[in-house]
This record gives C-alpha cells, sequence and structure tokens, in this order.
C-alpha cells in the first residue's frame, strides 16, 4: 500500500515531461552499458543485466516505438574485450505486472524480473548493419503496456542482458511515435530502479543522475559500484549545496558486495517530492578512460527510488538566498 | 544703479526676516483697556486677571500730577472675561497714594505683594513729596484686607528701588535701583529671604547691568532671567533681553526677536510657564506705553523622533547555506549587471540612493561550472523621508553655531515652514538659523517642518531632534 501511494504521487508530477531519449541530455551520459556475462564485473557491470521503464500517458493513442541506438556489440561504440564475442538480447515487456511485480523493481535479475508479456524480443551481436545505427521495437498500442491507474499510464519493460562474450555493450533508447524517426511523446517519461551507464572520458563532462525523492522517504541510501575513483560523486538538490558521496574504487572478481560503495543521506523536507542531482565529477588527474558505473538508490525500507531521465519536479538547483542588511557604518 | 539695487536687496532681505519672525508670535494690543491717550505699563498676572500700572484719571475729585502735569499712576486689575477683559478698577485704594504708585509683583498665589512707591516719609509740611525716589513695600492679604504696608528692610531714600519682582515663593527678590554701585541709571539686583531677614541687595552683573537703565526682572520658571534694557544692543529705547544662569553666572544678555522687539520702547514682559503667551508692554504705537498680549504661533510637535541615520552600507550574504564549502564554489555578487565583487558574505557600501539589482553567482569549482544568477535581489536605496538637521555634535558655550535643514526629505511634503526648538523657550524659523548655545551639558534641539495648509485637511507636521553636545567655553 505504501509503494503504491509513493508511485501515486510520482506520477502527478511527471505530466508535463517530452520524452524521451534514454539517457537524457541533461544527464549528459554518453551510453546506457550492458556487458556480457562472461565479463568480470571488474569491468563495471555487476550484474550484465539492465531495465528501462518507458511510461505513456493515458490520454496518448497513437502507436509507439522503442528505439534503440547502436544495439549491437561492435563496431567504435561498444568496449571490445579481446575479440568481439558479444550477444545482447533486447526483450520489451509489457501487460499485467511488467512493472507492478516487486521483481521487476528489483535492482538485480533474480526472480520474477522479466514480468509481464513478451512483446518482443531480439538478440545482437556484433552486427555492422545495427553499428551506430538504430533498431525499432513496435509500433505497439500504448494499451499493450501495464496500465497503471496511479501513473495515469501504460508502462513497458525493455530488458538488455548480455548473454553471451565479454565485450561492453553501449547503447540507448528513444521513446518514439514514429519507426524512422526519434518523435517524442508529451507527457512521457523512463525510468530505471538501476542505472548502469558509461561515463565520458573527458573530465569536463559532469553527468547527472535524477533519483526521485518520494513521499515518506526519511533516508536514503546511494550505492555506486565501480566507481574506479574517478572523480567525486556529488549530491546536490534544492536544500542540498553540495555533498561528497563515498565513491568504490576497482570492484573485484568476487568480491561481492565489499564492490558496493554506499552512502546515506538524510533527506530534507524540501527535497520530498523532488529529486536529487546525482553528479559524476571526473577527476583530471589520473584520467580514467572508458569508466562505467552502477548507480542504486534505496530508502530506509530498503526500497528502491526510481531515476527518471527527465527529473520530477525539474533538474534540482540549490535554492540560495541572499540578504542585504544594513550596517551602521 | 548698483547702489540703488543694493538698497532694495537689503531692504527686502531685513522685510523677510521680520516677517518669517513674525510667525513666530502673534500680538494683540489690549485695546479694552490699554488706550491710546494714557499709560498701560507693567502687567502682572493676579488671580484671574492682570494688575498693571496706568495714569487714566480716577474718580476721585483731585488728581495729582507730576512735574510734567501728567497723572501719577495707579495700580489696576482687570479681570478676564471669557476671551475678552472686564473693565479695569482700581486694585486697592489702600495701596493709593498721592504719587505714583507700582509696578507690583506678587507671591504666594497671590496672597503676598511688593509694590514700588513712593518713599512713605518724605513729605514737606503740606503733604507733598520731597523726594522723587521710590521704595520697595510688603503687604499681606488677610481675608479680603491687605495688611499695612511695611517697608523692604534695605530701601534707603537716598536711592530708587523700583520694579520688583518676587521669585521662589516670594523667597527671592528681584528689583531695579540705583545704589551705588550701578553701572548707571538703574541696575538689577537680588535680594533673599535668609532666617526672616533680606539679605544685601547683589548687583546681577555686567552680563545684565549696563551703564543704561535695566529694569523690570522676570525670572521664568526654567531659570532664566527676562529684562528690559537701553543698553546692551537694543533696537532702540528699550528692548526686552533674556539670560541664563550658568554655573553661579548670568550669561551674556541675548534680545528677543521681533516682534516682541520694535524700534519704540519695550519692557516689563512676563511669560508662561511654557513659553506660549505672555503680556509686555510698549510705546509702538502712538508712543503712549500700551499693553500688549502676545501668543506663541509656533507649531507644537509632539514626539519628535531622533534623526535616523541614511544608512547605504549594507552586509550582503547569502543566507540559506550553514557551511561554505569554498573548497567546492565561490560566489560572486553582480550588481546592476556591472560592478563584481566575491565572497559568500560582504560588505559593500552603495553610492546613495537608487535602485540597485544584485544578482549571486556561484561558481562550482569541482565541476567547472557557473550558475549565474541563481538569486537576485533588488534593492529600492532612497533617503529616509524626515526632517535633517545638519549642524555639528559639539560645539562650545557661546560659539556661533549653524543649523540647517537644507537636507531634510520629505517628497511627499510641501513644506510651509521650518520651526526650530532650542528649549528655554528659545524658537526660531528658518531653513537655516544660527544659535548660541549658552550653557554646557547636552542639548536637545528640535526641528519641525510643517505642511503647507491644504484645503480641508489639517497640515501634517513632522519633527526630528538632534544632540548637541555643548562644552565649556574655552579659558
Amino acid at each position: 500500500m505504501k509503494r503504491i501511494y509513493i508511485i501515486f504521487i510520482t506520477i502527478l508530477s511527471i505530466q508535463q515531461m517530452l520524452a524521451q531519449p534514454v539517457p537524457n541530455e541533461e544527464e549528459n551520459i554518453p551510453y546506457l552499458m550492458t556487458f556480457g556475462m562472461e565479463a568480470g564485473i571488474s569491468w563495471g557491470d555487476d550484474d550484465f543485466s539492465q531495465a528501462f521503464f518507458f511510461l505513456i500517458p493515458e490520454d496518448f493513442k497513437q502507436q509507439i516505438f522503442i528505439r534503440v541506438f547502436d544495439p549491437d556489440t561492435g563496431g567504435k561504440i561498444d568496449e571490445i574485450r579481446g575479440g568481439w564475442n558479444t550477444q545482447c538480447s533486447y526483450e520489451v515487456f509489457g501487460g499485467d505486472g511488467c512493472h507492478s511485480e516487486d521483481d521487476a523493481r528489483e535492482t538485480s535479475p533474480i526472480g520474477n524480473y522479466k514480468s509481464g508479456t513478451l512483446l518482443a524480443m531480439k538478440v545482437f551481436g556484433e552486427s555492422p548493419r545495427y553499428d551506430n545505427a538504430w533498431y525499432t521495437f513496435g509500433p505497439y498500442s500504448p494499451e499493450e503496456g501495464e496500465y497503471s491507474e496511479q501513473f495515469e499510464g501504460y508502462i513497458f519493460k525493455v530488458i538488455c542482458e548480455g548473454i553471451a562474450g565479454d565485450d561492453g555493450n553501449m547503447f540507448n533508447y528513444y521513446l518514439s511515435t514514429s519507426a524512422d524517426e526519434n518523435i517524442p511523446i508529451e507527457g512521457a517519461n523512463a525510468f530505471a530502479y538501476e542505472y548502469s551507464f558509461r561515463m565520458h572520458d573527458d573530465p569536463n563532462e559532469v553527468s547527472h543522475i535524477y533519483p526521485h525523492i518520494v513521499e515518506g522517504t526519511i533516508t536514503v541510501k546511494i550505492s555506486n559500484f565501480d566507481w574506479d575513483n574517478d572523480g567525486e560523486i556529488i549530491v546536490v538538490s534544492t536544500e542540498r549545496e553540495a555533498d561528497y558521496m563515498k565513491v568504490t574504487g576497482d570492484a573485484v572478481d568476487g568480491a561481492g558486495d565489499e564492490n558496493w560503495e554506499q552512502d546515506e543521506l538524510k533527506v530534507l523536507e524540501g527535497e520530498i517530492g523532488g529529486s536529487y542531482d546525482l553528479q559524476f565529477v571526473k577527476s583530471r588527474s589520473p584520467l580514467v578512460r572508458n569508466n562505467n558505473v552502477v548507480v542504486n538508490v534505496r530508502n530506509q525500507f530498503d526500497e528502491t527510488l526510481p531515476f527518471y531521465t527527465s527529473p520530477i519536479g525539474g533538474v534540482p538547483t540549490y535554492k540560495y538566498s541572499i540578504i542585504a542588511e544594513p550596517l551602521d557604518e | 544703479m548698483g547702489k540703488r539695487i543694493t538698497v532694495i536687496s537689503i531692504f527686502l532681505c531685513c522685510l523677510m526676516q521680520y516677517s518669517v519672525a513674525q510667525n513666530l508670535y502673534r500680538l494683540e494690543r489690549l485695546n479694552s483697556f490699554s488706550t491710546r491717550t494714557h499709560w498701560e505699563l507693567a502687567p502682572v498676572t493676579y488671580a484671574d486677571g492682570l494688575v498693571f500700572l496706568s495714569n487714566r484719571p480716577t474718580n476721585s475729585f483731585v488728581d495729582y500730577g507730576d512735574s510734567e502735569n501728567r497723572e501719577f499712576s495707579n495700580m489696576y486689575y482687570v479681570a478676564r472675561e471669557g476671551d475678552g477683559w472686564g473693565a479695569p478698577e482700581i486694585f486697592s485704594e489702600s495701596f493709593m497714594s498721592n504719587y505714583h504708585d507700582g509696578p507690583a509683583t506678587f507671591a504666594q498665589d497671590g496672597s503676598i505683594i511688593c509694590l514700588a512707591r513712593a518713599y512713605l516719609v518724605e513729605t514737606d509740611d503740606g503733604g507733598r513729596l520731597t523726594n522723587p525716589n521710590s521704595g520697595l513695600y510688603f503687604a499681606s492679604k488677610v481675608g479680603e484686607e491687605w495688611t499695612d504696608l511695611e517697608s523692604y528692610e534695605h530701601n534707603d531714600p537716598a536711592y530708587a528701588f523700583y520694579t520688583p519682582h518676587l521669585a521662589d515663593q516670594g523667597q527671592t527678590l528681584y528689583f531695579s535701583a540705583n545704589l551705588e554701585d550701578t553701572r548707571g541709571g538703574f541696575d538689577i539686583y537680588v535680594s533673599r529671604m535668609v532666617q526672616g531677614r533680606w539679605t544685601e541687595p547683589e548687583n546681577l552683573g555686567d552680563n545684565i547691568n549696563t551703564s543704561e537703565d535695566d529694569l523690570y526682572p522676570f525670572l521664568h520658571p526654567t531659570g532664566r532671567m527676562y529684562f528690559s534694557s537701553k543698553g546692551h544692543d537694543a533696537f532702540g529705547g528699550s528692548d526686552i533681553f533674556y539670560s541664563n544662569f550658568v554655573e553661579g553666572k548670568w550669561t551674556p544678555a541675548e534680545k528677543m526677536e521681533t516682534p516682541i522687539n520694535s524700534g519704540s520702547d519695550d519692557y516689563a514682559l512676563i511669560l508662561s510657564e511654557d513659553f506660549s503667551n505672555g503680556y509686555f508692554t510698549s510705546k509702538r504705537v502712538g508712543g503712549s506705553p500700551d499693553i500688549y498680549s502676545f501668543k506663541s504661533t509656533f507649531p507644537s510637535f509632539q514626539f519628535p523622533r531622533p534623526i535616523q541615520k541614511n544608512r547605504f552600507c549594507f552586509r550582503l550574504r547569502e543566507n540559506s547555506l550553514d557551511t561554505i564549502d569554498y573548497n567546492t564554489f565561490a560566489y560572486e555578487w553582480v550588481i546592476n549587471d556591472t560592478l563584481k565583487l566575491y565572497g559568500h558574505d560582504i560588505k559593500f557600501c552603495f553610492p546613495g540612493p537608487g535602485e540597485y539589482e544584485l544578482s549571486f553567482n556561484v561558481t562550482n569549482k569541482v565541476t567547472d561550472t557557473i550558475m549565474y544568477d541563481v538569486a537576485s535581489l533588488v534593492l529600492n536605496l532612497e533617503f529616509i523621508q524626515q526632517p535633517v538637521i545638519s549642524a555639528p555634535d559639539t560645539v562650545y558655550q557661546n560659539q556661533l553655531v549653524l543649523l540647517s535643514a537644507e537636507e531634510s526629505y520629505v517628497p511627499d511634503f510641501e513644506i510651509e515652514g521650518y520651526y526650530w526648538d532650542f528649549g528655554f523657550g528659545d524658537k526660531k524659523e528658518g531653513i537655516e538659523v544660527e544659535h548660541y548655545f549658552t550653557e554646557p551639558g547636552t542639548h536637545r534641539v528640535i526641528l519641525g517642518l510643517v505642511e503647507r495648509v491644504r484645503r480641508r485637511f489639517e497640515p501634517e507636521k513632522k519633527a526630528v531632534y538632534k544632540e548637541i553636545v555643548v562644552l565649556p567655553e574655552p579659558e
């Protein structure tokens, strides 16, 4: 019941979004990232699986497409380990349980995380045709998603998994009204409960992700995986100018949870209903290249909090206030 | 041509000064009992009216005259009746002599009188006065009757004693006399009742007495002495002066402003405790002494406030952060899109009134990004709307001090007049005034502005005060 309430609060705020490239421009993330399941986790992917959810507002009646950029694992964008040997599957789910199933909202591919109705599946290996190019799933009627009364819309889920090989697959999504073009859907949004992404190599680029602080949140636990000590992770909100998070070093195969670094923040009153801006600031020296990061955020009940690509409440900036006090001199 | 212009300018200047000063008092010649044909002079308050001198004929069959065949003066009483005055009547026949009677002074709520009159003892065989001098005499009122006159114990027929004034519940007697130590003519003396006896007359000194006649002392409850003199810098004839008793000395006499003083003889002033009204005698019309009343037209200013200082210096600070992370952030203030100031908490003095747009930029040194205009503020600075007294904070006693109201800032206020109250009844009008502070100490100067009268609206008033420290006159 609590979870339902949380979702309800969320949906009220997302109607003005314009979806949706994933990652969004404001996030300044070059690519989502999934490694082949034979890769070591020290390369940055903790579980070789990434789920993203797409929300279509209920009053949107046109067909929709979920497009994937550079779905293959090969070419210039992806990260090669030895030779290209990786295959990644993309599965599109809709229907009942697609999002509402508890396992669907967890961070690890365990249990019934592939809940809902499988609408499509496509496996890509090295493919010059889809290298640096778009592949389109759909069309789908919005009603093929899982209807959520609380979200006032239909939810689709896409799971990308590295089912073979050890290379890194870098890709993006776009929720579109067209099979051939990226045409956004007004009021749509996309979100994930764990974000696996590639960092920029340029130290001047700062990436952002925006966990939503839902009603009832008292504390949040921010976890990062394989940060490689590549600079700082800074939390900014309307009430928080900059809080520095503990960061991990290199992930070590077999080290399990020790590969994760966690930091806890007490949520401030004005932050409820808005978002945090997690800023990923690269170190200038030593310069770390091809850094891959996994991040999730949980509340005091150990429930995952969603990262919206279009942050709820807008991109949070600290609310500075200035005053002028007359002096007697 | 040049001379003509100069002359006219000076005339206009004087005229303006006079007209401005006229506003401070409204005079009225008390026509109902002060006549053109006879003397009416030297009023003092008694019961509900005035006791004054007049040489108007009495109803007796025989009238006496002086050497110039003028009637001798008698003391009359005139009662207040509503806004006017009743018919004058002889104050008391028991004080009537065949010679000049009065002036008089009262103490103890009118139960003691001291009056000047011809010495009782010096007459010739025919009962006529052989000594033109006057002495001072006391009487007490018992029931409706006055007791027999008692001579002031220092009366001396060789000298004239005149214009008595009782103060301190009758325990101090001021008077004028031409005693041996006079500077010339009449000087003013004081004598005090000590253990049932009057002390020897004591000359009030050079700041009061001159080589001319110095007469009609009147001690105001504030301790200020008003008197009349033909000396000092009198306009002409006798003028009315005042002096304060400071640290055992009378301060140099200062002349009262017009219209109290005129080019004719003005003398015998008495003044209410709050300085708002009084009476005096003047020969300004027709050459005959007449009694004038005067009322202060000086506006009253309730609850003047201290002058507030215009404050254009500000502490500018960001107000949300509990701790400042200078390692991560740098803060910048931009004023009116031009001036840049750096810091989270700064002091800045704006050059003066005006509208200032402040914006606050934050540079994140870690991300190397600048967040522009994360907070902004518009400051509307203006002078405080108030009268302003421009004058030194500290001056010396008896130093001429210029005080100005020119820096007053009351934009929605059409100023009708600038009024200055220095205390002790010292009131002046004008945008700039000069003043001597005669007593050391802290003096509160009040400046009041009165708005020009608009139809159906009471004129608004604004008043401030400034405290000026007056140091003793340097040796």
